[in-house]
């Protein structure tokens, strides 16, 4: 059964293709790694491979800001809570992007779930609803998907695809094409408190690859440092986690060589409930 | 495992050397056009000479030692903290991240003595060096013109003479002699050699007095932001070398006319402080335009002809400074000041792109360095400023991560009205004003012997450079890939991928820039069979691309080497073709004793090489090199008075070291 579950599922995710705008909030953690989020395990891998949720242990709750380029009318917001079961990983989510101009707002739910000490997967069902000042709002409907794979005790290897049904938004006029995208990270876990992560992201919409290479470091007890490379464009990225009893800050920054610096921040909250997960 | 050190000859850390340092070479040679790289190992010939004690050591001293990392000196220093002296070589072996390949060039620098030799019988040693080049097809320079003269006034023959000795109470000296090609010698025009020059210099670390040097020395204090007389610090393949070791000064013996200071300086230590006075009055060649105004200075130290002579040693400069330091356990802390003058103004023909280069007579830097260790974390870091206005800052960062993994990090910043003339920081462009740029670079020694290096820089320039007619970026990547099998083979993939701005078309108005893109392969295997003989097998390929035009080159060569207690002889063979010089491939190749030589393979045609070194006494070494260029696209080789009327270049060498 886990086989035929397994199969189903990576033949979902090998269907991706499409052309798009950006509009998510990039998870503070990968983004710090200039990473696709293919490889996140934290409870911000709910913005990108929900597989990662399966990682999380307590319930938790958050809120996020990106600001892209400085641009006020390409920053997004967000809002989410998990609540982890031993059953299921299901998460809430809510981005709002843009402007009164042009804004997107996402609805998701998503799940996870370990399918074996090796394997894990998860799924995000989200709802896009697209207001342009003056005319009717569209909406759309997206389905991502992803695996976490311990190749062995060091080694985690991850896909992760954004929007395999090549999902659009339809008007009376165009068709807004949403981004669609397959990523695979591999990381190395060098010692307890450090680890690297190289990352493929094949954006089919852009009819192009992004390579990342990234490192994590915990310097302390309460404080983890994060750094990352890609091409191209070429981005440079660098970040940080700060934990204070049951508060975390993400804070992450990244450059683009022409475009100039994008950041993201992010606070979550973790509640006293445990249900599974590993973290 | 180390029963198969042989003994402490000099001879044999040359074999390892060069091939530990061929990367190193490469990535100097590439940017310098320069085939003379002996500055390189300049400093590791006076530790052959005179060997550390690795008792008595502190960093500085073992950083001299320019093939092991940082990491490396700081884990020496604490197993020596830890554990107390060490007595043998093989105690080394327990210090982490310090394998065997490093332990063999090791050996014949170190010595594990406790005590001090200053209080024995005077003892001298040393060694002389006698070097002679001659290339055997005659240059247009040395051909008779139409109205009987020739362009070129001395002979064809290269002669470089250099001798250095040492005693045991601190004292040593030397002395070197050149010309080039082409150089008249004690006639009128130039009294005796080209160059001649030495250094008298005495060291004792015990003393008030800790250093003295007079004659010829490098001299660098930080990240190179001030002072850097010597070559600076360049990206390569040891990727996790990225901080300036050679913060210090030191007698040099380098044949570079252009570098290097000449006068003298003297270290005053009190406890933890030392303070160091220096002074360098040194002449230039400059070129002059209207019999007055210095238009730039030249760097080739080439004395051929009647123009070049003119131009020989026609201004002065000056430089005085004095450099502090505080050396704690932990953190040292160096700072100083750096006055220059030229004895005449430094008038540069006006373009766009050189309005911030240095000009004038004077300037003035001072900077402040540091150097953090604690820990397996290593920072390092400098700040400058350029007339009291201009500031400058490189800061990075050495991690032992994880074990077996290493990590570097740095920074840099530059304004472009920075202004520096003695400065050579880390940097990718050399005139490096208005540079800012990120490095990172790791190296990962992964399981079955295998060793995972690499770097990425990215950089930014904030005005017009040199054939870039607009602010510009670019980066370079560099991977580099190394098996070890245990059948005594090794092979090395580097890959090489750097993006860089160009303008688009030339000497118009307006130029649109656009990226060049440069992809360079290298494979090399090299197999050693039984105790004689070893066999390299090397491939190289580059592909350029732009808007334009799309260039490729590509080599093939083959080394064999063969040696037994007396003779070695070593043979290459290689094939190559580059479709543009754009495209031209390095490789370094085998040379006589401490030369390194990494030439351009460019055009069409093939590479033969030999080499002979020959041990006629215990203390009496003699080489042979023959070298031809074969080329099968051309009928003549270079242009203007270095044109060859043939499709071919041989070039001799014979060298002769004694050792006393």
């Amino acid at each position: 059964m886990k086989t035929r579950l397994l199969f189903t599922w990576l033949s979902v995710l090998l269907f991706s293709v499409t052309e798009a705008q950006n509009y998510d909030y990039p998870s503070p953690v990968t983004t710090a790694m200039g990473l696709s989020g293919a490889s996140d395990t934290t409870e911000w891998s709910l913005f990108s491979n929900p597989a990662g949720l399966s990682s999380v242990s307590r319930m938790s709750g958050g809120i996020g800001y990106h600001n892209a380029f400085g641009i006020s009318a390409l920053s997004a917001r967000s809002a989410f809570f998990v609540v982890p079961t031993h059953m299921l990983t299901p998460a809430l989510s809510y981005i709002q992007y843009g402007d009164d101009l042009y804004e997107i707002q996402t609805f998701s739910c998503s799940a996870a779930r370990s399918i074996s000490p090796m394997l894990r997967m998860g799924i995000r069902f989200e709802y896009l609803l697209r207001h342009i000042y003056g005319t009717k709002a569209e909406s759309a409907f997206v389905i991502d998907a992803g695996v976490n794979y311990n190749a062995s005790e060091n080694v985690t290897i991850a896909l992760f695809a954004q929007n395999p049904g090549r999902t659009a938004i339809l008007d009376d006029y165009n068709e807004y094409v949403l981004p669609s995208s397959l990523a695979v990270a591999c990381t190395f876990r060098l010692s307890s408190s450090f680890f690297l992560t190289a990352d493929l992201n094949h954006r089919e919409d852009l009819a192009r690859q992004f390579y990342s290479f990234g490192l994590s470091a915990m310097v302390h007890q309460k404080a983890s440092v994060r750094g990352g490379i890609s091409a191209r464009p070429v981005r440079l990225a660098v970040g940080s986690t700060l934990s204070w009893k049951r508060v975390e800050i993400n804070f992450s920054a990244n450059y683009h060589d022409r475009l100039g610096l994008s950041t993201t921040a992010g606070i979550a909250y973790a509640l006293d409930f445990k249900g599974g997960g590993e973290n | 495992m180390l029963l198969g050190f042989g003994s402490a000859c000099v001879a044999q850390i040359n074999d390892q050397l060069q091939d530990w340092a061929s990367d190193v070479a490469t990535a100097y040679a590439e940017e310098f056009d320069s085939e003379d790289l002996t500055f390189l190992i300049e400093d590791l010939l006076a530790i052959a000479r005179n060997p550390i004690n690795i008792n008595t050591a502190g960093r500085e001293e073992l950083e001299r030692i320019f093939f092991l990392t940082d990491l490396q000196v700081e884990n020496i220093l604490y197993k020596r903290y830890v554990n107390g002296q060490f007595l043998s070589i093989y105690e080394l072996q327990a210090v982490e991240g310090l394998p065997l390949e490093t332990l063999k060039m090791l050996e014949p620098l170190l010595v594990f003595g406790k005590g001090d030799n200053k209080y024995r019988p005077l003892r001298v040693w040393g060694d002389a060096f006698f070097r002679s080049e001659f290339q055997v097809e005659r240059t247009a320079g040395f051909i008779q013109n139409q109205e009987g003269g020739r362009a070129y006034m001395g002979d064809r023959f290269k002669v470089y003479s250099r001798t250095e000795m040492n005693t045991n109470h601190g004292f040593s000296g030397g002395t070197i002699a050149e010309k080039d090609p082409g150089e008249p010698m004690f006639s009128d025009r130039i009294h005796g050699l080209d160059l001649m020059t030495g250094y008298l210099h005495y060291e004792n670390s015990g003393n008030w007095l800790s250093e003295v040097g007079v004659g010829q020395y490098t001299a660098s204090a930080g990240q190179g932001l001030v002072l850097q007389s010597g070559m600076p610090l360049r990206k390569s393949t040891m990727v996790t070398n990225i901080r300036n070791r050679k913060a210090s000064f030191r007698p040099s013996l380098s044949a570079s006319e252009a570098s290097g200071f000449r006068g003298g300086y003297a270290s005053f230590a009190f406890g933890d402080f030392e303070v160091t006075p220096f002074f360098s009055l040194k002449k230039r060649d400059g070129r002059i335009k209207n019999d007055s105004i210095l238009t730039s200075l030249r760097e080739d130290g080439m004395h051929r002809s009647l123009t070049e002579i003119e131009q020989r040693h026609n201004t002065e400069e000056t430089a005085l400074g004095l450099k502090t330091q505080w050396s704690g356990k932990w953190l040292q802390i160096d700072a100083g000041h750096l006055s220059y003058r030229l004895n005449r103004p430094l008038v540069p023909d006006q373009k766009p792109y050189n309005q911030f280069y240095f000009s004038g007579d004077k300037a003035s830097n001072s900077w402040v360095s540091y150097l953090l260790s604690k820990n397996n974390l290593l920072f390092f870091g400098e700040v400058a400023m350029s007339g009291y206005s201009e500031i400058a800052f490189s800061n990075g960062v050495l991690w032992g991560a994880a074990p077996g993994f290493a990590l570097a990090m740095a920074h840099r910043y530059i304004p472009k009205s920075y202004q520096a003339p003695l400065a050579g920081p880390m940097t990718q462009s050399s005139s490096f004003s208005g540079e800012r740029g990120w490095y990172t670079g790791f190296k990962w020694e992964l399981p079955d012997r295998w060793v995972l290096s690499s770097y990425f820089d990215y950089y930014r320039f904030e005005w017009l450079k040199f054939r870039v007619d607009a602010p510009s970026s670019g980066f370079d990547w560099l991977g580099n890939l190394e098996k070890e099998f245990r059948n005594e083979a090794i092979l090395r993939i580097k890959v090489r991928h750097r993006e860089k701005p160009l303008n688009h078309a030339e000497d118009m108005n307006e130029n649109k820039v656009v990226k060049v893109v440069y992809d360079q392969l290298k494979l090399q295997y090299r197999q050693l069979i039984g105790d004689g003989w070893q066999f390299t097998t090397q491939g190289q390929w580059h592909f350029v691309k732009s808007d334009e035009q799309n260039e490729n080159g590509k080599m093939l060569s083959q080394d064999i080497k063969w040696k037994n207690n007396k003779l070695s002889i070593t043979g290459r063979f290689a094939l190559f073709s580059a479709s543009d010089y754009l495209a031209r491939l390095y490789a370094y190749e085998p040379h006589v004793l401490y030369m390194f030589s990494v030439p351009a393979y460019s055009g069409k045609g093939a590479r033969y090489l030999l080499l002979v070194n020959y041990r006629l006494l215990n203390n009496l070494h003699l080489w042979l090199r023959a070298a031809r260029w074969q080329y099968s696209d051309r009928e003549t080789i270079g242009s203007g008075n270095q044109l060859i009327d043939a499709d071919k270049k041989t070039q001799l060498t014979f060298q002769m070291r004694v050792k006393f």
